[in-house]
């Protein structure tokens, strides 16, 4: 918008200044050429009176003295010729030489004589001017002066450059203005952008000046500095409230699960099966509001980064976790007789991941490798640096996911129907993605050969390992 | 050995538990728990009688939403004035909350809601860790059939020699001198490297790594995530 709204005035104005500027230069050179023309003919008049005189007293001595001193005076030369086109006084000019007795012969014919063409401050032709002897009837003979333009052109020169350096100067100004002017209405659609792009990145109170620019841009930008307001504030709600559900919701929880558990030790053999059903359901309640709250929490963390806020110094060793991951979970993966592996070779991967973040992805990933691979099958872990970036991935031989469920496994809330009347709360995986994408990482669910899943996690190197 | 010590290492019977909640209900499903497990907990709610009281407790149970200050603060205050076992239960989740109460000397910490039987592992962990480091330092450090000798600089499991690299027996050694307690990461690395910049972070990753796999005791070194390292014993 910038450039067009430049080149739409630029153009304006250079048309502006030219159609002001050379009108200008025209008639300034005409006005030359004209004045040019009247002083030489005036003079060739005066010759000419001279002539006469001279021609009715047979007495030429006046005339060559008006002559030379004409000559000596402007270094024109002068040509004063009788009826026949012969010279009678010449000083400078002779008969022969070009165009002078064609001037000669139009005069005395009493034509008018050929005006010039306007000069121009590079004209250099000299310029031949005739007038007849004598009155209309009686023509006696004719004067012709060859007269130099330099002069003229170089007055001509004089103005025109007067008139140029002015149109520039002119053309500077209205260049600055259209700048400014562009400036004016620009400055606060940029600082609107800027503000629209912070609020979308999610900073908070993004704020934008509201005394730029043409009132009604300043009337935009107070509506966007209140919609900022309201958006904030409900981002602080939003936040507000899942730090006073964290609390509100666990002490209550933690209760009933104490409670609960207290319950163990006055049972009746009838009231088991309804005692284990709750537990059952204490412990569901559990796990799905603590994934809601990291869910909540990884959304705030995106936030927070997209705006500039959070760490981004953080990073970890995957190879070092991975290692550490399996351990943990090698006595669930035995439980559900499943073999888990680590990588093969010992490579530090350092990733552009806080430690605990990487860790709640692996952990998504491995629990759900064991949950759902089935006995016998083998998950392993592994990862490695790859075009630049950190590549982990949990990979398992087990039945795997078809190509539809693989696109939406990380929605939230999304379960496999295979999987119907598990426990898992459908947002494991929706958390490791949303951890991973707020570090410029990607996470993908893929089919593993022959048979299997492979969820696999690609983050940016840590500044300092990037060789 | 004290008599404190002696009843804590037969059993741990009858711990004196010092229970900093300001939550009632909460406060005494945790205490008839304790109770009924045959140990004998008082219990406070403000941080400040926490601060009076701890030197009648063999471990402190300290929440960290308080009506008189935040818990870690309290945490601060004791651990300038204390060695007692201090377990954090919390219910704020996040992971920044939690590596703060490490670095103010809480010895654990158990995010709410969980349960009665996991609350008291944990209690018997902590007191049991604490055991451990009240010994005076010991030559040889001995964790189930692993025996690792600090001063030969050597490493057995069972009658098999573990044979490690010397970085990876400094790591070791880093741990096992402080048995049960969570080690700071840059705590390890001064031992080990003498200094603690950040590339030295990196390759302590890789001995920690093939130490595991060299040792092959899952659980044996705990990683507290964002802080550093434990040897469980």
């Amino acid at each position: 918008m910038r450039r067009r709204l430049l080149l739409v005035l630029l153009a304006f104005s250079a048309f502006a200044v030219t159609a002001f500027a050379w009108p200008l230069l025209m008639s300034t050179a005409a006005q030359r050429t004209q004045e040019f023309v009247i002083t030489r003919t005036a003079d060739l008049d005066r010759i000419a009176a001279v002539a006469q005189q001279a021609a009715l007293e047979h007495d030429y001595v006046d005339l060559r003295a008006e002559v030379r001193a004409y000559h000596d005076l402007y270094a024109d030369g002068v040509i004063v010729v009788d009826t026949a086109g012969d010279s009678l006084v010449s000083h400078g000019l002779a008969t022969t030489e070009p165009g002078v007795e064609k001037a000669a012969a139009t005069a005395l014919k009493n034509q008018p004589a050929t005006v010039p063409d306007d000069l121009r401050p590079w004209s250099t032709d000299e310029v031949l001017l005739a007038v007849p002897i004598g009155t209309d009837t009686r023509v006696s003979g004719a004067v012709v002066l060859r007269s130099s333009v330099d002069v003229a052109a170089a007055d001509i020169a004089g103005t025109w450059a007067l008139i140029l350096v002015t149109a520039l100067a002119a053309a500077v100004v209205c260049a600055l203005l259209a700048l400014l002017l562009a400036r004016w209405v620009l400055r606060p659609l940029r600082e609107l952008e800027r503000g629209v792009l912070a609020l979308a990145a999610g900073q908070r109170d993004a704020h934008i000046g509201e005394h730029l620019g043409p009132r009604e841009l300043r009337a935009l930008a107070g509506s966007f500095n209140r919609m900022s307001a309201a958006v904030t504030t409900a981002a602080e709600q939003q936040s507000r409230l899942v730090a006073d559900a964290s609390h509100e919701l666990r002490s209550p929880i933690a209760r009933l699960r104490l409670t609960v558990d207290s319950l163990t030790h006055h049972l009746t053999p009838a009231g088991r099966p309804a005692y284990r059903r709750i537990s059952g359901e204490v412990e569901e309640l559990e796990s799905l509001f603590s994934s809601l709250l990291n869910l909540a929490n990884a959304d705030r963390t995106a936030t927070e980064l997209a705006a500039g806020a959070g760490d981004l110094e953080d990073s970890c060793d995957a190879t070092e976790l991975l290692f550490e991951r399996r351990e943990t979970w090698l006595p669930a993966a035995e439980q559900a007789g499943v073999r888990l592996t680590a990588p093969d070779v010992v490579v530090p991967v350092q990733l552009a991941l806080p430690e605990t973040e990487l860790k709640q992805v692996l952990d998504v990933a491995i629990d759900n490798a064991i949950k759902y691979a089935g006995t016998g099958a083998h998950v392993r872990l592994d990862c490695e640096v790859a075009a630049g970036r950190g590549r982990v991935a949990i990979a398992d031989d087990g039945p795997g996911l078809p190509e539809p469920d693989r696109a939406v496994a990380t929605t939230r809330f999304w379960r496999s129907r295979q999987h119907h009347g598990g426990t898992g709360s459908g947002l494991g995986l929706a958390i490791a993605e949303r951890l991973v994408t707020a570090r410029g990482g990607t996470l993908s669910v893929l089919a593993n050969r022959p048979s299997g899943l492979v969820v696999e996690v690609s983050v940016p190197l840590a500044e300092e390992a990037v060789p | 050995m004290s008599v404190q010590q002696q009843r804590l290492a037969n059993g741990s019977r009858a711990l004196r538990v010092l229970l900093v909640e300001d939550d009632d209900i909460f406060a005494e499903s945790v205490a008839k728990a304790l109770t009924r497990l045959g140990h004998r907990p008082t219990r406070v709610s403000h941080g400040g009688d926490a601060v009076v009281r701890h030197r009648d407790a063999d471990v402190v149970l300290l929440d960290l939403l308080l009506p008189d200050g935040h818990g870690l603060d309290v945490l601060r205050e004791l651990r300038g004035v204390t060695e007692v076992p201090i377990l954090v239960l919390t219910a704020i989740g996040d992971d920044r909350t939690l590596v703060r109460a490490l670095h103010s000397g809480a010895d654990d910490y158990l995010v709410k809601p969980f349960r009665e039987d996991v609350l008291l592992a944990r209690i018997e962990a902590v007191v049991r860790r604490i055991q451990f480091s009240a010994q005076p330092p010991a030559r040889v450090v001995e964790v189930g059939d692993l025996r690792i000798d600090l001063e030969a600089r050597r490493v057995t499991a069972g009658d098999e020699e573990v044979v490690l690299t010397g970085m990876e027996f400094d790591v070791l050694a880093a741990l096992a001198r402080r048995r049960g307690t969570a080690v700071k990461r840059e705590r390890v690395l001064d031992e080990v490297y003498g200094d603690a910049s950040r590339t030295r972070t990196h390759s302590l990753g890789v001995h920690l790594t093939s130490l595991r796999r060299k040792l092959n005791r899952p659980g044996l070194i705990v990683t507290l995530h964002g802080f550093g390292y434990r040897l469980e014993g």
